[in-house]
């Protein structure tokens, strides 16, 4: 067992007035090791929020995450960027890279933060560069680059770190459908290779790389659908079926 | 109407984006009128003087106002771009946007007019104030003269249709498209270029070198060196900036082992960026800061060592000079000391009921031409027709006697010898050759007491065995047309009264040696009052555009801060979701803010500390001398840093603020 949710509820108070909304009710559910799960909601169903918990950015009003037997939600405030650098990987929407940095020095951004020995970054790079097909956008600069190139290479600062667990927020969201296509897929290789992966999305036809998707509604996890054997279409197609069944219709 | 009312409201909604340029505005429009109201007061015309250099104070403060509102003003319109884009696209076509701009613009106008006028009003009494302590002067309120408003009010409206000028061509040229745009759209790396940067260090280099051997030049020569020296550390800062900076930031990032560390990846890497967005910002920063040194601490130094100047000029309270012209060509004679102590007994003593012993007397020949240097010099008739400018200065000339009851501790000089004193440099004087005749120097001293050091230029004394070889070293210059002042020197205590009953007959030609002797009755109390008046205007002006100038830098650094760290926002959120700690992003931007804030006042104090030097060889031709001028400008620097950091610690709250929210 990589990661076990248990029963997360996060309220928000508003001050100076008693209104309460709450963002996550109960969440309750477990990641294997090597697993690619999507969570799929609409925008305020709590899905950023429940990925801020995960990401160790926001703390929850109660329960409890494990990572590895760690509580992540006890970690002090001070060991928690320490904490993000060794065991997440993230990559974001709009990519967050740094233009001031070269692409490779993107890439090597949380290694030197975790003060690894550059002959050691240069190794990990060397491995890496090619799966992602990013060889020959090193030595630009982000500016250069297209949306696609660039989410590649905010995948490879991810992975540099070998974390335990990789969180994507809508990964694909800036993207047209064959970037789109591209990421994923990538994703599927990457999961192949044994690298857990947590996905947040809105986008049917992203959760459908997945291996498992949950349904999150209000706050509440819903429902979720395991691929088994069937192919992306054939996937991508039941979960707008529980889509419209579950979350739809009000 | 709908325009005036939606400039109005707009000026009222996006007050804090217009409060910088508002108030950049007030307080330019007080420094300039405070001055103009005091230039045009009664008491300017008293202070010929300081009327002249306050004069020249206010172009310098126009110009300085003309570029900080284009400056400011220019920052204003693209803080607002995005705004007059979106009026673009809700149908406004160009002429209406600026139409409602130009409205904006007027309202401003109106208001900085008023409120800076009736503020000027009271500011410029405070000013005065100060301007006439200093000036030792004794009207203390000042009239305000409406010339003094009108004026300032129509240069403030042509600098205010230079800026509608600005606005037309800013809204002119933008695009709803290109004002809309993300401002993201990457920047290429600044180049640092290895010539320039190398430039860069020639230029400060040789500015520098030309300051620190300017030792022993004399004043005239250093002042036109000193502009060579001036326009050759702007280019060099200039350069610095731009070029230098980069290629070494550059530089640090090849080197793998410092920069792949966390506490130089960020700050390296924005750095190199940042140089290229602020360089020429940085550049002026650094010449504001170091022309408010400037101004600030030669003024000071001016004014602190005119009371040392009054002291060495007046041993007592009273001077009396007595002159004799000697030219060739007329028939005037050379006087002996004994006939000159003859004029002042008839002339001074005896109508006082005095006697000449109450006097310290002594005599003081003037002339003219290059100071010695070096071990041997030769005065020749080739001095006499083509005068070495380079090495001028003023040549005193007394007997040992008279050297002595100045208090010098003088050694017994025979018949052939001299002894020798200047204010410029080590002397090493061993022979002196005053056309035919040569004299042995056997004492050169460091330190003497001598009157007339106080006003002279570039001085050196020397001191004769006796009166009679001084007679025949006049007579030599007589001989070779070399033109010479004999002066009998005395200072005594006088009461004013008696000042009076001799200096009405004082200027007459005394009759009995048929000699055009003049002379001359200053008190002490007079001088004061001139010199004050001098350097007190003097020094008014300097803190006026010293502070104008840290002013300026203020502001730019203000708007550095607003814009870096509007653009750091995102950078730093990235930076904390990757994993880099909150107190290792602190202490990344405090490194950062520190570095582009006290680069500009090292850089500027590096530059007045090389320009010391030259400063003081410059002041050396108003009389300031020694230490004084080391001293004032220690405490100048450290006041001004004082008040940097104080601008350091607001504006940096801007920039935290611009980050966090």
């Amino acid at each position: 067992m990589l990661l076990e949710i248990n029963h997360l509820e996060k309220v928000f108070r508003t001050r100076f007035s008693k209104e309460v909304t709450r963002a996550l009710q109960d969440v309750d559910f477990k990641v294997d090791e090597k697993e690619f799960i999507a969570i799929m909601g609409e925008s305020g169903s709590g899905k950023t929020t429940l990925l801020n918990i995960l990401a160790t950015l926001e703390k929850p009003t109660n329960g409890s995450v494990f990572l590895n037997g760690q509580e992540i939600t006890k970690i002090k405030e001070s060991n928690l960027a320490d904490f993000r650098l060794k065991n997440l990987g993230f990559v974001f929407q709009d990519f967050n890279l740094l233009d001031t940095l070269s692409v490779k020095d993107n890439i090597f951004l949380p290694l030197v933060l975790g003060r690894v020995d550059y002959q050691e970054m240069e190794k990990r790079i060397a491995v890496l560069a090619p799966k992602l097909h990013i060889e020959e956008l090193l030595e630009k600069r982000p500016f250069e680059l297209s949306g696609g190139q660039k989410q590649r290479v905010a995948i490879a600062r991810s992975l540099i770190t070998n974390p335990q667990l990789l969180l994507a927020d809508e990964p694909t969201a800036a993207l047209d459908y064959k970037n789109s296509e591209d990421i994923l897929n990538l994703f599927e290789e990457i999961n192949n290779d044994g690298q857990t992966l947590l996905m947040v999305t809105h986008s049917a036809n992203a959760a459908s790389h997945a291996k498992r998707v949950l349904f999150i509604k209000d706050g509440r996890i819903f429902h979720q659908i395991y691929r088994g054997n069937k192919t992306n279409q054939e996937f991508s197609k039941d979960i707008s079926l529980a889509m419209t069944a579950l979350l739809g219709g009000e | 109407m709908l325009y005036a009312k939606l400039a109005w409201s707009n000026l009222k909604k996006s007050f804090n984006i217009f409060a910088p340029f508002l108030l950049a505005s007030i307080v330019l429009f007080i420094l300039d009128c405070s001055t103009l109201l005091i230039l045009y007061s009664p008491v300017s015309d008293d202070m010929q003087y300081s009327n002249s250099v306050l004069g020249l104070a206010i172009i310098v403060l126009m110009i300085f106002t003309i570029i900080m509102e284009i400056y400011s003003y220019n920052f204003l319109l693209k803080q607002r771009s995005k705004e007059f884009g979106l009026y673009n696209i809700l149908g406004m076509n160009r002429k209406q946007v600026s139409l409602v701009s130009t409205i904006e613009l007027i309202l401003s106008f109106i208001g900085i007019i008023i409120l800076g006028s009736v503020l000027s009003a009271i500011f410029s009494q405070f000013f005065y104030l100060i301007f006439v302590n200093l000036l030792h002067y004794d009207k203390l309120i000042l009239s305000l003269s409406p010339v003094a408003f009108i004026l300032n009010t129509v240069a403030f409206a042509v600098i205010f249709v230079l800026l509608e000028i600005v606005n037309l061509i800013t809204i002119h040229r933008s695009s709803p498209l290109s004002l809309f745009k993300r401002q993201e759209k990457g920047e290429k790396e600044p180049r640092g270029n290895v010539i320039f940067a190398l430039l860069s260090l020639i230029c400060l280099g040789s500015g520098y070198y030309l300051s620190v051997t300017s030792e022993k030049i004399a004043a005239l020569v250093v002042i036109y060196r000193f502009f060579i020296a001036v326009v050759l550390v702007i280019i060099g800062t200039y350069l610095f900036y731009i070029s230098f900076m980069a290629w070494y930031l550059k530089h640090r990032r090849k080197n793998k082992k410092y920069f792949y560390t966390p506490e130089h990846f960020v700050t390296t890497s924005q750095m190199i960026f940042r140089m290229k967005q602020n360089a020429v910002g940085l550049a002026n920063i650094t010449l504001l800061a170091i022309m408010s040194f400037v101004a600030i601490a030669t003024t000071t130094s001016l004014y602190v060592s005119g009371q040392n100047q009054l002291d060495t000029l007046f041993p007592e309270q009273t001077q009396i000079t007595l002159t004799n012209y000697i030219n060739s060509n007329d028939d005037s004679k050379t006087l002996t000391e004994g006939d000159f102590t003859d004029v002042l007994k008839r002339q001074v003593s005896d109508k006082l009921g005095k006697s000449n012993d109450d006097f310290l007397t002594y005599q003081s020949d003037l002339a003219a031409f290059s100071v010695p240097t070096g071990k041997s010099m030769k005065l020749t008739d080739n001095d006499v027709k083509h005068p070495n400018v380079n090495a001028f200065g003023s040549v005193y000339m007394t007997t040992q006697d008279d050297f002595r009851a100045l208090g010098n501790d003088t050694p017994i000089l025979k018949d052939g010898q001299i002894a020798f004193y200047k204010q410029k440099g080590d002397s090493q004087l061993e022979e002196l050759t005053l056309f035919d005749k040569t004299f042995k120097n056997v004492k050169n001293f460091k330190s003497a007491t001598f009157p007339e050091f106080g006003n002279s230029y570039n001085p050196c004394v020397i001191i004769f065995s006796s009166d009679s070889e001084l007679t025949e070293v006049e007579n030599l210059f007589k001989a070779h047309s070399m033109p010479m002042q004999e002066n009998l020197i005395a200072y005594g205590d006088l009461t004013k009264n008696e000042v009076n009953q001799i200096s009405k007959d004082m200027v007459l030609p005394d009759d009995d040696i048929h000699q055009e002797v003049q002379g001359i009755v200053e008190t002490k109390e007079n001088f004061r009052n001139e010199m004050y008046a001098i350097t007190g205007g003097f020094l008014f002006t300097g803190f006026l555009l010293g502070l104008s100038f840290l002013l300026g830098a203020a502001l730019i650094i203000y708007y550095k801060q607003l814009t870096e760290g509007i653009e750091d926002k995102k950078s730093y959120k990235i930076l904390q979701e990757v994993g880099m700690s909150k107190e290792a992003v602190k202490k990344a931007i405090n490194s950062q803010t520190l570095l582009v804030f006290f680069m500009p006042l090292g850089v500027a104090i590096v530059h007045f500390i090389f320009a010391l030097t030259m400063l003081k060889q410059m002041l050396l031709l108003f009389s300031v001398t020694g230490s004084s001028m080391i001293i004032v400008s220690g405490i100048t620097i450290l006041g001004l840093i004082i008040i940097y950091f104080l601008i350091y610690k607001f504006t940096s709250r801007t920039y935290y603020k611009a980050i966090e929210r």
